[in-house]
């Protein structure tokens, strides 16, 4: 072959062409090396060394975000709810990655209420090849409660596991707890459907899921029977309504009859929610009032002859005031003596009219009150909800009732919720009619729980299987796993169910 | 067919396995039911960027097994065979990993990179499946060198028959052409196409004075065949730079690949 100098330009070039492009290393160099420097060394060099960089601003694990204006060394607060130990340790200063270098790194957005820390990647990671700590986490989330108390330890073979096992972050906007309502139904599971292995003292029943059997019935905190002060666990049972002493005659089944109640001038046709007034209380609803929810039908008049005139709701001494200072008044009053007389000859002649004669209104007004008392208490208002009691009378005579009867009405239990772990939220199911889910209008006593039933809820929801026409429901749709020590909790002992029920 | 090719190689062993890879995972992939998204994270999310980054490291080596002609650790065609399906395998195991997600940060431009690569590789694959057969039919059985010859000979040719000429136009002409290389501008490659060929101009410029000049058939005839050898050379030259060419992307893309991976890799454990 012949030497290149020899060659005729046209063999030089075809010479050439025969040579290949001849870039590929220098593009590859080209190309690796940038990526390999920007997106490895220098993010890594960034967090590792902050000193290296310049302007870098010494900011708290806290504030990372906030713009730190004035005196850098200021002790920055913890946020409220952050771990008690938090409080008293001196805050580590801290620097952020120059230039949020490492923000590459970030596999996806964070959960809307970590994107201040975005840029800080550090906040949460130490970057030193381990996972995420739970102290990284309680660092701003102290409060949260562990899934078994530490009493109850000695009975489990339970570990708590790291926070990052249910709560994985970069997985979108939406808040880490509300991905695990839906996604943390195996887990769960895996303990529980054979929870008598891992805690063999609990009272807690085995769960496999929500379909059929996998779920037991109900467990609902409800009054003792023999000590309403205290609270107990009761677990439903198929076709029986539970009982909770309430001290209150309410027949829901009457005040809901289709065929409607006597009402103050005609027949009214009442529905739930004209009682049951949904607001944002432990049991979700406003409490019921005597004067706006009963009292239009239930009326606390005590002389029929003027029935506007009514007692206040309440205890019974202002009651027993106000009859006696009434007949008083009246005694002296010819003009309303006249008027009653009246009234109640016009009532006496009502035909099917059967209640007692009252006394003349000339009567001694002591005699005239007591008769109008026992009316009231006995036979027309108190007691037809209360449980009344004749008391001993007072010692000392210091209200102008005293010297009547005296009667006790039995205290009413405040509302309270019957399962105050579980998440239920009304306002999601308000497109259902309420008697779906609560048998009310068969109910005939106060004292019923009308706890809807475990096939009640399966109606419409499945477990983690999707099923058609069925809401698809993890675990987390209804059940919190953190169980919190929270402060009213610990300040109410009639609040924490005192768990003397033994497994079933 | 008598011989193995690239893709046929071993009765479509490798074809098989890249099949059988993109079933499994698609299976696992449906049948797994992540906590959250599916994602990098999950196990099954380790066990296909396991695979992956395996598959990539292998595919990787072929640049390096390509030039060991001593080593017998398989066939070399059988290598590119494997490299050709399990690369194309890979596009299915890199995006399952990812899980259908993409942001800016380096784990995409690691998917980015890869999926580029295999593209650049796919580009490859159908120049090498039509070129090589069309180069080879376009030089004839002959070598370029051998063509080179040919135009040089035509071109002594032609000093000869131009000496009785006395035309100056022609003989600029014929001097211009004689002078004309394969591409009058190293873009031309691309196309194979030289727009402005002074050989191409001598053929019509003779041909045009062929009908006041008789003596003119000799030199034309030399002309074109000078023109014929010229295109031959054009567009075999323009075929091998594409054959280049695709190797020029896919090579530094794989190795910016290969930084990102890593980057992905050590970054994803590193703020674990």
């Amino acid at each position: 072959m012949a030497k290149p100098e020899q060659r005729s330009p046209l063999g030089q070039e075809q010479q050439r062409l025969s040579r290949p492009i001849g870039l590929k290393r220098q593009l590859s160099w080209l190309i690796a090396l940038p990526i390999f420097l920007a997106f490895l060394i220098l993010p890594w060099l960034a967090s590792q060394y902050p000193d290296f960089f310049e302007s870098v601003q010494p900011v708290s694990e806290v504030t990372a975000q906030t713009e730190t204006t004035g005196d850098q060394t200021d002790a920055i607060k913890p946020p409220l709810n952050a771990h008690p130990s938090l409080f008293s340790q001196t805050q580590t200063e801290r620097k952020q990655t120059f230039l949020s270098l490492d923000s590459v790194w970030n596999p996806g957005p964070l959960a809307s209420a970590h994107q201040a820390w975005e840029g800080d990647c550090q906040a949460c990671h130490e970057g030193n090849f381990s996972r995420v700590k739970d102290e990284s986490c309680q660092s701003c989330h102290g409060n949260m409660g562990l899934h078994v108390q530490e009493q109850d330890l000695a009975d489990t073979s339970f570990e708590e596991p790291r926070c990052a096992t249910c709560h994985r972050d970069h997985k979108g906007i939406e808040s880490l707890a509300e991905q695990n309502k839906h996604f943390v139904g195996q887990d769960c599971a895996d303990c529980h459907s054979q929870i008598e292995k891992t805690a063999p003292k609990t009272q807690t029943l085995a769960v496999k899921g929500f379909d059929g059997d996998e779920h037991p019935e109900f467990r609902l905190t409800l009054r003792s029977t023999e000590d309403a002060a205290k609270l107990i666990r009761v677990r439903m049972k198929k076709e029986q309504v539970l009982q909770e002493p309430t001290t209150l005659s309410f027949p829901h089944d009457v005040h809901l009859s289709p065929k409607g109640i006597e009402g103050k001038e005609k027949l009214e046709f009442l529905e739930c929610a004209d009682c049951h007034e949904a607001a944002d209380t432990e049991t979700g609803f406003k409490n019921i009032e005597m004067e706006t929810h009963c009292q239009d039908c239930h009326s606390l008049a005590f002389e029929p002859a003027l029935p506007e005139r009514q007692v206040p709701h309440g205890a019974s001494g202002p009651v027993l005031d106000t009859i006696v200072e009434f007949y008083s008044f009246m005694a002296q009053n010819r003009d309303l003596q006249q008027q009653v007389t009246q009234k109640r000859a016009t009532i006496a002649a009502r035909p099917g009219n059967s209640s007692k004669p009252r006394a003349n209104v000339n009567a001694n007004p002591l005699v005239q009150a007591e008769a109008a008392a026992q009316d009231l208490f006995e036979n027309r208002a108190c007691g037809v909800c209360h449980q009344i009691s004749i008391s001993p009378k007072p010692v000392t005579s210091q209200t102008s009732g005293s010297k009547l009867t005296q009667y006790t009405i039995a205290e009413v239990a405040p509302t309270h919720a019957w399962m105050p772990m579980a998440r239920f939220d009304h306002k999601a199911h308000e497109f259902e009619s309420c008697s779906n889910c609560h048998k009310a209008e068969t109910s005939d006593k106060a004292d019923d729980v009308l706890m809807p039933d475990l096939e009640s809820c399966q109606s419409c929801h499945s477990g983690s299987n999707s099923s058609l026409n069925k809401v698809e429901s993890n675990c987390g749709v209804c059940h919190g796993y953190h169980i919190h020590e929270t402060e009213a909790s610990s300040e109410r002992p009639e609040n924490k169910a005192d768990t003397v029920a033994v497994r079933e | 067919m008598a011989h193995d090719n690239l893709f046929n190689y071993k009765n479509f062993t490798f074809l098989r396995w890249a099949t059988l890879l993109i079933l499994v995972s698609g299976a696992a992939y449906l049948i797994d039911k992540p906590k959250i998204t599916a994602n990098g994270g999950t196990w099954l999310g380790y066990t296909l960027g396991t695979i992956g980054a395996l598959l990539i490291a292998w595919l990787l080596w072929l640049g390096i097994r390509k030039r060991q002609y001593t080593k017998d650790s398989g066939n070399l065609r059988g290598w590119v065979s494997a490299h050709i399906y399990l690369g194309m395998a890979l596009a299915f195991v890199g995006t399952l990993h990812a899980g259908f997600q993409l942001g800016w940060n380096v784990h995409s431009l690691a998917y980015v990179l890869m999926m580029l690569v295999i593209v650049s590789g796919l580009w490859g694959l159908t120049l090498y499946v039509r070129l090589p057969e069309i180069m080879s039919n376009t030089l004839n059985r002959k070598s370029p060198e051998q063509i080179v010859d040919q135009i040089e000979t035509l071109d002594r040719e032609c000093v000869k028959l131009s000496k009785a000429l006395h035309d100056d136009a022609l003989s600029r002409a014929l001097a211009a052409s004689a002078r004309q290389g394969i591409y009058s501008l190293a873009s031309q490659r691309r196309s194979g196409r030289v727009t402005d060929c002074k050989t191409d101009a001598a053929c019509a410029l003779i041909q045009q004075k062929m009908s006041e000049q008789g003596n003119l058939i000799g030199l034309y005839q030399n002309q074109v065949q000078r023109l014929k050898a010229l295109k031959q050379l054009r567009k075999y030259y323009s075929m091998r730079y594409w054959l280049d060419m695709w190797l020029t992307v896919h090579v530094p893309l794989s190795f910016g690949l290969l930084a990102a991976l890593t980057a992905h890799v050590i970054s994803v454990f590193y703020y674990w």
